[in-house]
């Protein structure tokens, strides 16, 4: 496995500003032996099969989130929540109970943060070498994406990454609801608390984030 | 500014633990809870100045703001990957 793309690694960059080409060959049209395999082994408590199943799925989504943005007209946003519902059903189909489930939500919304962030490294790295293309903005995300230049994003995965830190529940539950796109009752089951506690932690999680995210920016 | 709470798990588990209970109380009498505790001012000031940005929903507005920009990028370089968008070459 190669271990710079590894989207469970807090710490590392990945040194190319470039996401990892899909890989050549998987299969699409059934669920995936080996991502079922690797969910069954982590439900059953083998936290290293963590490892070998994130660029798995990030690899689906990759390919989803370029195939669903090519095929969509002008003006249509990413629709986060289907794209991992859809690697759901691609990769898992309903071949595993729930707790499993559960546990590929978990992995498809660090997977999600780690495309999304990965794309924001490469725009930013190819707006430094000069080599961005002229773009037309003529939409709505286009503005947003415009006055959010890639540097806000990267802030935001780096200041993720110190909520971790500090308590692991708080971070996962940010990434869950901004990344994967689940509700505060699939995350609740996602990580087996109440949808009560989901909605009191991510209120001191995300205003933690935007104290840090304004501190960044500065004086 | 964040308070140590920004490196001190310990500090950002006391953060926690009285931004909750001040979640649940009038902010009329944050002033008593706050004195009957015997906080640390600091760690007040800042579980104050969190709960005031969560009651804004800035918080909210700004990070769905960034991921919907992230995503844009996402599709930006789809299109430009399709040969819709001037390359630049």
């Amino acid at each position: 496995m190669p271990t710079s793309t590894n989207p469970e690694d807090h710490t590392s960059r990945d040194a190319s500003p470039r996401p990892p080409a899909p890989r050549v060959g998987r299969r699409r049209d059934g669920p995936d032996p080996e991502v079922t395999g690797l969910l069954r082994a982590w439900t059953q408590g083998d936290e290293n099969a963590v490892d070998q199943l994130l660029p798995l799925v990030y690899d689906e989504l990759h390919r989803l989130a370029q195939s669903a943005m090519r095929g969509e007209a002008t003006g249509h946003t990413l629709q986060t929540t289907a794209l991992v519902h859809e690697a759901y059903v691609r990769l898992v189909k309903a071949d595993l109970e729930w707790e499993s489930s559960g546990h590929f939500l978990r992995v498809a919304a660090r997977a999600m943060r780690r495309v999304l962030v990965d794309h924001a490294r490469a725009r930013k790295s190819a707006k430094r070498g000069g080599g961005a293309p002229m773009l037309l903005i003529d939409t709505l995300e286009g503005i947003v994406a415009a006055n959010s230049p890639p540097d806000e994003v990267l802030a935001l995965d780096e200041a993720l990454e110190r909520l971790f830190a500090l308590d692991e529940r708080k971070g996962r539950i940010v990434e869950l609801c901004y990344f994967g796109g689940l509700t505060y009752d699939e995350i609740a089951d996602t990580l087996d608390v109440s949808a009560a506690t989901v909605h009191r932690d991510l209120r001191l999680a995300r205003a933690w984030l935007y104290d840090e995210l304004r501190d960044d920016e500065g004086p | 500014m964040s308070f140590e709470t920004t490196r001190d798990p310990e500090r950002f588990r006391l953060l926690n633990q009285l931004f909750e209970v001040l979640l649940r109380t009038d902010p009329a009498r944050w002033d008593d809870v706050v004195a009957d505790r015997a906080v640390d001012p600091r760690l007040a000031a800042e579980a104050r100045r969190l709960l005031m940005l969560d009651r804004s929903g800035a918080p909210d507005r700004y990070l769905k703001h960034l991921v919907t920009a992230a995503q844009a990028v996402v599709r930006t370089e789809a299109l430009e990957t399709d040969g819709v968008w001037p390359t630049g070459d």
